[in-house]
């Protein structure tokens, strides 16, 4: 069900049958303040943490399982208008990687949760874009099981940083969740 | 096996950073790349290098491809309706945006326009 169509039927708190169906929402609202996610950014920590404390949730989340991201607070780096490589309404990817800015810890964390993104140029006057929902996991891309299972590393440069980070941070094939963008981003506009 | 322990150990030193989001993405040619990352898309850059940015052709998310010198062909699943759809992208179109079409279709067009890929 779309956002829009949610907000369309909902019956507001009123609507809950019974104290149970109240009560689980009252649990659910009081948490709000302890998620990760509560102040719109997810630190690098705050989402290895999310990941470890949700496995195996890549794919059959719960909504409670993925985390929120308010695409105002996501640094772009260096990235602008006029290197978007996006005419105003258009949609692409980017990668987050290419624009980072290694001195700022909110560009860092931003290129850590999203790397490879979507993205859409909703203004290019202001500089607003619009972010997609996306995955924040530590997947391997050509790492098959007869490598792993023979003891032999990635073969490419990306799965090879990938091994790495896993083996530092104490992370496997089970973690990983889905993250869902909300409101609008803001690139530079040169 | 010791040499990869510490060709591992010396590697998840350097990885606690945003290194692990380094660009694989394939070159298909004709400034059209497949991103291997979620989410999986086919794009066109209009810069004579990728930069790291390109536009949408084959939205997310993309499950198959294939290419030769003269197309690409993609299968991908919608995000939003999760239906399954097919794309022919003439690498000559510079990025011109291409539209989806069912099985039926996808499979007459690649006989009409004689393109031996298969996925």
């Amino acid at each position: 069900m779309k956002h829009e169509d949610a907000l369309k039927n909902s019956k507001g708190f009123e609507g809950l049958k019974g104290n149970e169906a109240k009560a689980k929402f009252s649990k659910s609202y009081k948490s709000l303040p302890s998620r990760p996610d509560y102040d719109g950014i997810v630190e690098i920590d705050e989402g290895i943490a999310w990941a470890k404390s949700h496995p195996n949730v890549k794919d059959n989340p719960k909504a409670s399982d993925a985390l929120y991201i308010n695409s105002a607070t996501i640094n772009f780096g260096s990235l602008s208008v006029d290197n978007i490589g996006l005419s105003e309404g258009e949609k692409g990817n980017v990668n987050l990687l290419n624009f980072v800015n290694y001195t700022s810890s909110a560009s860092r964390y931003s290129t850590y949760a999203l790397g490879n993104t979507q993205i859409q140029l909703l203004n290019a006057e202001t500089g607003a874009v619009k972010l997609f929902s996306d995955v924040y996991d530590w997947d391997f891309h050509n790492y098959p099981l007869s490598r792993r299972l023979t003891g032999q590393l990635p073969e490419s440069k990306r799965d090879r940083l990938i091994f790495g980070e896993r083996m530092l941070k104490g992370l496997d094939d089970s973690h990983g969740f889905p993250i869902f963008m909300y409101g609008v981003g803001t690139i530079n506009t040169k | 096996m010791k040499k990869v322990l510490i060709v591992a150990f010396i590697l998840s030193f350097f990885c606690s950073c945003v290194f692990i989001r380094t660009d694989d993405s394939i070159d298909l040619g004709n400034k059209y790349r497949f991103i291997q990352d979620h989410p999986k898309t086919i794009i066109f850059h209009a810069t004579p290098d990728y930069e790291g940015t390109g536009k949408e052709i084959v939205p997310p998310n993309v499950s198959a491809y294939k290419f030769d010198e003269h197309y690409i062909i993609a299968k991908s699943i919608d995000l939003e309706d999760k239906k399954c759809k097919y794309w022919i992208v003439d690498k000559e179109a510079k990025g011109a945006l291409v539209e989806p079409m069912d099985s039926i279709t996808f499979y007459q067009k690649l006989k009409e326009l004689n393109i031996h890929l298969a996925f």
